[in-house]
């Protein structure tokens, strides 16, 4: 377990650590060299990304440090340019006055895992690296690399003329991004509004369909096998939602070692 | 006994099928609704071409949901299809769909809705001289065979005066959008404000955003919604946007379906949308605030539009000059309080006269 961080030493000063010793990424060798054996990133200046930097980010699990309204608006702005994807490998944790802009940005709060920028995290992040935030079964197995692959698909095909009104169910919540561009979404719950689309895991289907009965179109990612298969999860969604409904599109990423395979359904509902 | 029909012939979906609602297709549906006590029978009507052309693309646009009032004809099959019918009438909302137009008039009643001024929007839009030469001839051509005209509230029968002069039957029939009713016990609380970016290429509303961005700064405890895709550098208002969207009590949204939309509305305090009063915009209503006054929320215009003749008064403020903060401040405060009530009860009530208006369709 390696952990690097990525920052300005302001903000290494705000967390504290006097037994961090921040590699100087001034000198690219000694920080490629620390990236190499990095398993966990912690970034901290979002505003001082280059290009460069994405290449890891969408390699590793990373904690995003917001410390001010800026950084949050920079987030957004990799994330609208296609360039950062948020997945349940990650977190986004507020140091600072962020909270005030939970109102522009009600998706943060998918991303908040529990985890807090204390002193003490890089020592418990030695001794115990932190894992997915709940997501459907199976997909704690899938690394990040791939679930990005999957985001760059699955946004394609999920593009609406208007900013979708998304609902999801507890274990989809942090694919909220993977399936759509979490920055043109408007969160259901959060912002009192009707859903368009839902986001459910095959064991929410039912839960969310009838939770959410005006939903237009609904987004299953899943882990299809024998277990699960696709004809399963139609059979499902069909009963659940008591009306015709239209399989629009399957994107199937990255076969697992057991057979299995990443999946996104979007159906069509009404 | 024959069954008396009335098509409305769409160019756009109507909300019955689909949650992507625009102007035309809102129009559609008031028509249908002050149709349907004097016809047995009132079916949406789109031709194949068009409803292939809006589902284009490889947006998750097909959200459609089939009913048995909206048919889709297949473009050969129009005149078939029109003289299968017993005498009925069609009513033609802008004068896009020509080509029904000369099998229609043998048989059946033709009515020709003017819902904008397409001539005016296009030399606004900087369209080409052919576009606007079509679009005027067709206007034409639906004049002559028309038997009935109706037209979007007093300034625009102003401003088609002469072309309506020989017309035996002219009715005023201002756009007002059915608003359908929130199913949740007790009202939502009305705390948002809404506001606007420019709409089309030829509004110009950069005055405005720039109050809004410095107001807003200050305003911290007032949530708002700005409704505006993300502008290019190249846009004059890209800069306020920009301001805009940074501030932590300003949503930015790029646009909403149409059941999201109507429970926004149904939070918001207050609608705001200003813009340069142009050549086009004096006789121009707008479809957002007047779907904002229908669900009951206080608006924020510019003075001199089309709208000035809706309502009896507007329920709201306007403005003639480019606003400033003062204004747009005042106007907040007082949309939150709740002192535009009244106005917006008197509206309400000119709205349900003119959706029960029996001379619409009457007689036909």
């Amino acid at each position: 377990m390696s952990c690097v961080f990525i920052g300005s030493d302001a903000v290494v000063s705000k967390l504290f650590q006097p037994d961090v010793r921040p590699v100087d990424w001034h000198e690219p060798a000694s920080f490629q060299k620390a990236l190499r054996f990095a398993t966990r990133l912690v970034v901290a200046g979002l505003r001082g990304l280059s290009d460069r930097d994405f290449l890891t980010i969408n390699q590793l699990p990373t904690v995003f440090v917001l410390t001010s309204g800026i950084d949050l608006t920079h987030l957004i702005m990799h994330i609208q340019d296609g360039r950062l994807c948020l997945t349940p490998w990650d977190r986004i944790v507020c140091l600072g006055d962020v909270d005030t802009h939970f109102y522009r940005a009600p998706w943060i709060e998918f991303f908040g895992g529990g985890l807090t920028l204390d002193p003490g995290l890089f020592h418990s992040l030695e001794n115990k690296p932190w894992g997915s935030l709940p997501a459907p079964s199976g997909f704690d197995k899938i690394s990040k690399p791939t679930l990005v692959k999957f985001a760059i698909k699955m946004r394609a095909a999920n593009t609406f003329p208007f900013s979708p009104v998304v609902a999801s169910g507890e274990n989809a919540q942090c694919l909220i991004d993977c399936c759509f561009d979490v920055t043109d979404v408007v969160v259901s719950g959060a912002e009192k509004m009707p859903p368009d689309a839902l986001i459910a895991a095959p064991e929410e289907i039912e839960a969310s369909l009838s939770a959410n009965p005006q939903a237009t179109l609904l987004v299953c990612p899943a882990i299809v096998n024998g277990d699960m298969s696709m004809e399963l999860i139609h059979r499902r969604v069909a009963l659940a939602a008591r009306r015709p409904v239209n399989l629009l599109n399957v994107n199937a990423i990255g076969t697992l070692p057991d057979q299995s395979v990443l999946a996104g359904l979007t159906y069509e509902l009404g | 006994m024959t069954v008396m029909k009335c098509f409305i012939v769409c160019n756009m979906f109507p909300a019955l099928v689909s949650n992507v609602v625009r102007a035309p297709g809102l129009r559609a549906e008031q028509l249908a609704f002050q149709a349907r006590p004097h016809f047995d029978q009132v079916q949406y009507l789109m031709l194949r071409s068009r409803y292939d052309l809006l589902c284009r693309g490889p947006q998750v646009t097909s959200n459609l949901t089939a009913h048995r009032d909206f048919l889709v004809i297949d473009d050969v099959r129009v005149k078939d299809f029109l003289n299968r019918q017993p005498p009925s009438v069609f009513v033609f909302s802008q004068p896009e769909m020509a080509g029904m137009l000369s099998p229609a008039i043998k048989r059946h009643s033709v009515v020709y809705d003017i819902l904008a001024p397409k001539e005016l929007e296009l030399r606004s839009g900087k369209a080409d001289a052919t576009q606007i030469a079509t679009a005027k001839r067709r206007h034409q051509t639906f004049l002559t065979f028309a038997d009935r005209v109706l037209v979007n509230g007093e300034k625009n029968r102003l401003l088609f005066e002469d072309d309506l002069a020989g017309q035996k039957e002219v009715v005023t029939n201002p756009f007002c959008p059915l608003i359908p009713h929130s199913d949740s016990p007790e009202p939502p609380k009305r705390d948002h404000i809404l506001f606007f970016s420019s709409a089309q290429k030829w509004t110009q509303n950069t005055p405005f955003l720039d109050a809004m961005a410095e107001l807003m700064a200050t305003k911290s405890d007032v949530k708002a919604v700005l409704m505006s895709p993300l502008k290019h550098h190249e846009d004059p208002e890209s800069l306020a946007i920009s301001q805009l969207i940074q501030m932590p009590n300003v949503r930015r949204i790029k646009s909403l379906s149409y059941p999201a939309h109507v429970s926004l509305l149904q939070r918001c305090a207050g609608v705001m949308d200003w813009s340069i009063v142009n050549g086009e915009r004096v006789n121009s209503t707008s479809t957002r605030l007047i779907q904002a006054v229908g669900s009951g929320a206080a608006i924020f215009g510019n003075a001199g539009t089309g709208l000035d003749a809706f309502w009896n008064g507007y329920p709201g403020a306007t403005s003639q000059d480019a606003p400033d903060t003062a204004k747009l401040e005042a106007f907040i405060d007082c949309a939150l309080k709740g002192t535009f009530a009244p106005d917006l009860k008197r509206a309400e009530i000119w709205n349900r006269e003119l959706l029960e208006n029996p001379t619409v369709f009457g007689g036909l």
